[in-house]
């Protein structure tokens, strides 16, 4: 079964679809970060895969370089990298998306060696000029670096190529999306977040393929009715999706997310009109925000608000990676906002894998007792 | 969180400065030492205001004893009696309804003030935590009783909590490069949401070569266009060249102390560095700064001419750079390691200010020459752009002043600075042979490192690696 | 010859020695309690009454661990920093060694020195719980068990539940939910003991690692902490015929001696 297929594509890092891309002769480039803009890496002619640390239990090599207050994702992905769990991509473009991701590159860049690796930098402001210079001096630069380090070719037609076939991706997501939100949802919110997070681990047109067949199969399961509360989850990135477990196992749904590793990285699609680069370039620019972007509370809110009313949740859950700077600063005034609403939140601090459930147990089902479910 | 009388609205944390400084100027300039002051101050508070005699009573007595002492007392008096002025007329411009504009650390003052504001630098709030007895603990607590994490900045968060409390009056705007720091932003952002003022945030470059200038450059511009239709002004071109031909004055000075500090013992006293930041927020562009270094680079060559330093005579000197920053709530710290350890301040990411001059033949090249400020200013040219920036400066910090170690008194929230903390340190050792300690603080919250445990932390890599022999107590 | 007597008060205990030259004549360990200068008192009285010698015969004071400073004696004492004190007393039990670690109930500690014993670098673990023998009492409590006891209990293991969260309060929970997911206690354990060997690792990888290492402090007696440590810096740690947690309070008797 398709779904099966992509349940279990979603809880790895590496997998037989990376397996057969590399017999072929052909590369894989990692990124870290939503705001890496995979078109131009595709078009390339490589195979975008967003890193995950995936099953580490430990940080022990990167702790001798970072203190316990560094956020404990880059401190995965540093020790990952450090282990040479990553060894099988060819060059990994990072973004300066946080001070504690951009100091991991920083370190990384001394201790881990591929080929090509550079960080993207993205700016913090909104002006048509900022914009203006990320394309000129980020996305044009990429795009030359690519074409020097891998001896590609990326042109126009090959970036239309990619474009169509991610914006195909985002389309199919959105539909699945639509199911999770649905009154009675056919699938659930663990096993979308890994359908979802296949996507970054394999090639995006085998994905449609079976996201499409997914989606059929979808339409054939009963709809789920038997759940206490429908959740809205938002915060710091989640890769294996412990915490929608946890939600789920006490009796919630999660039918709606805010996340840059969900929701936020499918909404936006590339325009097809017009230069290829620039679009992609916008797209990137300008796609749902991530909480780094403080000149844009309202945007960043009215997404919030318009997720949690189309999906009708009775609650939202934010977490976030513990020592995490941007999320503290709008999980709170999200809280707010909601609850302007009538919708409760529940602010949570995580480490990037939750192994204590026995403690978010406590806390979530006490939060449906509150939400009087 | 105490409430805010009603005459003091708005203008209790400026009110609160401005008594302060007054009654260090009275104390500096009638009694010649901390005795003689507590010998005279029960008659001296009878005949003071009841607001006045609360002030004194709250001041933290281990910085007046500090500043009482002969080779600090002429340095402090110079900054307490600039900072009068400097508060009356915060507090005259609040008054008058002047625009109000509330900024970032790491930018000069002098281009909002050619743009008609009465410019306010947002971390002015370590001198609270400088001090007072309670500090600006308080307002951290507030701001985060909302939920913020307790890891974020407390030299960017006890602003959003004396806003909150109506300790300071909501600004007319904010601004601010992009870069760094979280704290900030996210401060400045719930400040936005629940005051609805304005905000603007110019990108900083991420580059520090010529491109980046010009990326810089262009983005303050764009700012300069937003911020005069808030205050309804065009740049004042000549406000602006008197302005920048003073603070070109300002940062020689600046660049020759720090030349000066190269001299054994060094000659420039460490408690003085936090004084150093707090002019340079408030008063850059104004005479009363540039004089205010004068003063330092004279007293540091006198001290030179007669072959003595700011550590006691006959004291064997222990150079240490400070390879994060400064503490906010303890700087006697450093006048404490001078007298205990003889150990020097050579210089940290907090008062390492780069001499640039400032071409101030036309307001395009003020503009541009305020950029180049801006990104090589000190803390953020070390943490916008990449980690070597920070390694390679106290790398030739290190080297060019002849350290004898590196203290990483590192505050827990900088996550950018304490990730290249061990590579640093490294760096420090493999090369140079120069030890060095790390360990957390927080820049403006005793509570991480309380005052005997960062002496303790100093104390003992001082006796365990630098002197290697003991302290009777 | 001379006496000396040397104390390490720490989070846990008192440790103290009287040497007479670089031999120990006594040695007492004595639980610090909640107040730490009582025992530091009845912890010298010991002594002396133990080493049959009056106090007029001793010589040198020497005194350290985190309490040192709080505590008023009506003798002369020098106050000793911690690492100089490690490093004279593992000079001591192990003249060939050039490094030593120590992993305390409140701070774990990695010097290196040279032969004369002088500290050239240290790292100290960082200000919370976990990587320090705090860690196990707290894991310890929460799984009903003595500290002492972890050791051995978790080399009877027949597997490693891996404990991942990175703070203390988290380990917590997690272990608590690993015994309602029916995971046995052993193999907890063992995942505690390699979690506490895994964040002592680090601190030693950050000085640098030195052969001719040896391991001192409470959680030194824990034989399954040392074996993974010594797996995973791949070092074995020199051994040494003496308590090992009294190397700190040899150290600052010895350090004591040479004003």
């Amino acid at each position: 079964m398709a779904i099966e297929e992509l349940i279990r594509i979603g809880e790895t890092i590496y997998n037989k679809y990376i397996d057969d891309w590399k017999k072929e002769g052909k590369r894989v480039i990692g990124y870290t970060c939503s705001y890496a803009p995979e078109e131009i890496l595709q078009a390339a002619g490589l195979l975008p895969i967003r890193l995950k640390a995936i099953g580490s239990s430990e940080t022990s090599k990167a702790d001798v370089y970072m203190p316990k207050f560094h956020c404990t994702f880059s401190r995965h992905l540093l020790d990952q990298g450090m282990s040479n769990a990553f060894d099988f991509v060819d060059g990994i473009v990072f973004v300066n998306s946080c001070d504690q991701l951009r100091r991991m590159y920083d370190v990384w860049n001394k201790l881990v060696k591929f080929p090509y690796q550079t960080i993207m930098v993205m700016p913090y402001s909104y002006d048509k000029e900022d914009f203006e210079w990320y394309l000129e001096h980020e996305v044009k630069k990429l795009k030359s670096d690519l074409e020097t380090a891998y001896g590609a070719k990326i042109t126009d037609s090959s970036l239309s190529e990619s474009i169509n076939i991610f914006n195909e991706t985002r389309n199919l997501q959105a539909r699945l999306y639509e199911m999770r939100g649905a009154k009675e949802p056919r699938i659930n919110g663990v096993d979308t977040h890994k359908i979802i997070t296949a996507a970054t681990s394999m090639p995006k047109k085998k994905y449609n393929e079976l996201l499409k067949a997914s989606l059929e199969e979808l339409k054939k399961r009963p709809g789920i009715t038997d759940y206490r509360a429908r959740i809205l989850i938002g915060g710091s990135m989640i890769d294996e999706p412990e915490l929608l477990q946890v939600i789920e196992d006490a009796g919630g749904l999660v039918v709606a997310d805010v996340l840059c590793t969900g929701t936020r990285w499918t909404t936006d699609k590339v325009e097809t009109d017009g230069d290829p680069l620039y679009a992609i370039a916008k797209r990137y620019y300008d796609h749902q925000p991530c909480p780094r972007m403080t000149m844009v509370y309202e945007r960043k809110r009215d997404f919030v608000l318009d997720q949690a009313k189309k999906n009708q949740v009775d609650g939202a859950i934010f977490s976030k990676i513990a020592f995490c700077d941007h999320h503290s600063g709008d999980n709170v005034l999200y809280q707010e906002d909601l609850e302007k609403e009538g919708i409760p939140s529940l602010l949570l601090d995580r480490d990037y894998r939750i192994t204590d459930v026995g403690r978010f147990r406590t806390r979530i089902e006490a939060f449906f007792e509150k939400l009087g479910k | 969180m105490k409430p805010v009388p009603k005459e003091l609205e708005g203008i209790e944390l400026f009110q609160r400065y401005l008594t302060t400084f007054n009654l260090i100027n009275i104390a500096l300039t009638n009694f010649k030492t901390v005795e003689d002051l507590m010998a005279a101050a029960p008659e001296i508070l009878k005949t003071l205001p009841e607001y006045d005699v609360g002030v004194f009573q709250s001041l933290r007595p281990d910085i007046v004893i500090a500043a009482f002492h002969p080779k600090n007392r002429n340095v402090v008096l110079k900054c307490a009696q600039a900072q009068i002025k400097f508060w009356q007329g915060i507090i005259d411009d609040i008054k008058a309804d002047k625009p109000q504009l509330d900024f970032w650390f790491a930018q000069g003052p002098e281009l909002f003030r050619a743009l008609g504001f009465s410019p306010l630098c947002t971390e002015t709030t370590l001198v609270a935590s400088a001090i007072y007895q309670d500090g600006c603990e308080d307002a951290t607590d507030l701001f985060r009783s909302k939920g913020f994490a307790d890891h974020i900045c407390t030299a960017n968060v006890a602003y959003p909590g004396y806003v909150m409390n109506g300790n300071w009056k909501v600004p007319h705007v904010m601004v601010k490069p992009g870069t760094p720091c979280p704290s900030s932003n996210l401060a400045y952002q719930a400040i936005k949401k629940w005051y609805g003022n304005d905000y603007i945030m110019y990108d900083s470059t991420y580059y520090l070569d010529e491109k980046g200038l010009a990326h810089q450059t262009d983005a303050i511009r764009r700012a300069i266009a937003k911020l005069e239709k808030i205050s309804g002004q065009k740049l004042d071109e000549a406000v602006l060249r008197q302005q920048m031909k003073e603070s070109n004055q300002t940062y020689a000075l600046c660049g020759e102390l720090l030349e000066l500090r190269k001299n054994k013992p060094n000659p420039d006293p460490g408690m003085h560095r936090i004084l150093d930041l707090l002019m340079m927020v408030t008063l850059l562009g104004e005479p009363s700064c540039t004089e205010y270094f004068q003063l330092l680079v004279d007293e540091a060559k006198e001290r030179v001419a007669k072959g003595v330093g700011a550590i006691p005579e006959g004291k064997k000197e222990i150079r240490a750079l400070h390879t994060w920053a400064l503490n906010a709530y303890m700087p006697d710290l450093y006048h404490w390691l001078e007298e205990t350890y003889g150990m020097t301040y050579l210089t940290c990411g907090l008062s390492y200010f780069v001499n640039h001059q400032v071409d101030t033949s036309s307001a395009d090249s003020m503009v541009e020459g305020w950029a180049q400020r801006i990104m090589n200013f000190t803390m953020e040219r070390q943490s916008m752009s990449f980690g070597d920036v920070w390694v390679d400066d106290m790398f030739y910090l290190a080297k060019n002043w002849d350290a004898d170690c590196g203290i990483f008194a590192g505050n827990l929230s900088c996550k950018q600075g304490w990730a290249m903390s061990k590579l640093l340190g490294d760096r420090l050792e493999d090369e140079l042979g120069i030890p060095s300690v790390r360990f957390e603080i927080e820049l403006c919250d005793k509570r991480t490192c309380p005052p005997d445990e960062f002496k303790h932390r100093i104390g003992s890599f001082v006796e365990t690696i630098l002197t290697n022999s003991k302290k009777r107590v | 010859m001379h006496f000396s007597i040397g104390m390490d008060i720490g989070l846990v205990g008192i440790k103290g020695v009287v040497m007479k030259g670089e031999n120990i004549v006594a040695q007492v360990v004595k639980d610090t309690g909640v107040r730490p200068a009582l025992a530091a008192k009845e912890c010298y009285e010991q002594l002396l009454s133990d080493a049959d010698i009056s106090s007029d015969k001793i010589q040198a004071h020497g005194v350290s661990g985190w309490g040192s400073k709080t505590l008023s004696f009506d003798f002369d004492i020098e106050y000793l920093p911690d690492v100089v004190c490690l490093a004279k007393g593992a000079k001591w039990a192990c003249p060939t060694s050039r490094m030593v670690v120590d992993v305390g109930a409140q701070t774990a500690k990695v010097a290196r020195f040279d032969g004369n014993g002088s500290v050239k670098k240290y790292e100290l673990s960082d200000k919370c719980a976990s990587g320090t023998g705090r860690f196990l009492e707290i894991m310890s409590a929460a799984l009903g068990l003595k500290v002492n006891n972890l050791g051995q209990i978790g080399q009877a293991a027949s597997k490693l539940v891996e404990i991942s969260s990175q703070c203390s309060v988290f380990a917590e929970s997690e272990i608590i939910s690993y015994v309602n997911t029916g995971e046995k206690t052993e193999d907890i354990v063992n995942g505690i003991n390699y979690s506490i060997a895994k964040r002592v690792s680090t601190i030693i990888m950050r000085v640098g690692i030195q052969e001719d290492i040896i391991i001192t402090g409470g959680v030194a007696k824990n034989d399954a902490v040392v074996r993974y440590i010594e797996e995973m810096v791949k070092v074995r740690f020199k051994d040494y015929g003496v308590d090992p947690q009294m190397i700190g309070a040899i150290g600052a008797s010895l350090t004591a001696q040479q004003t």
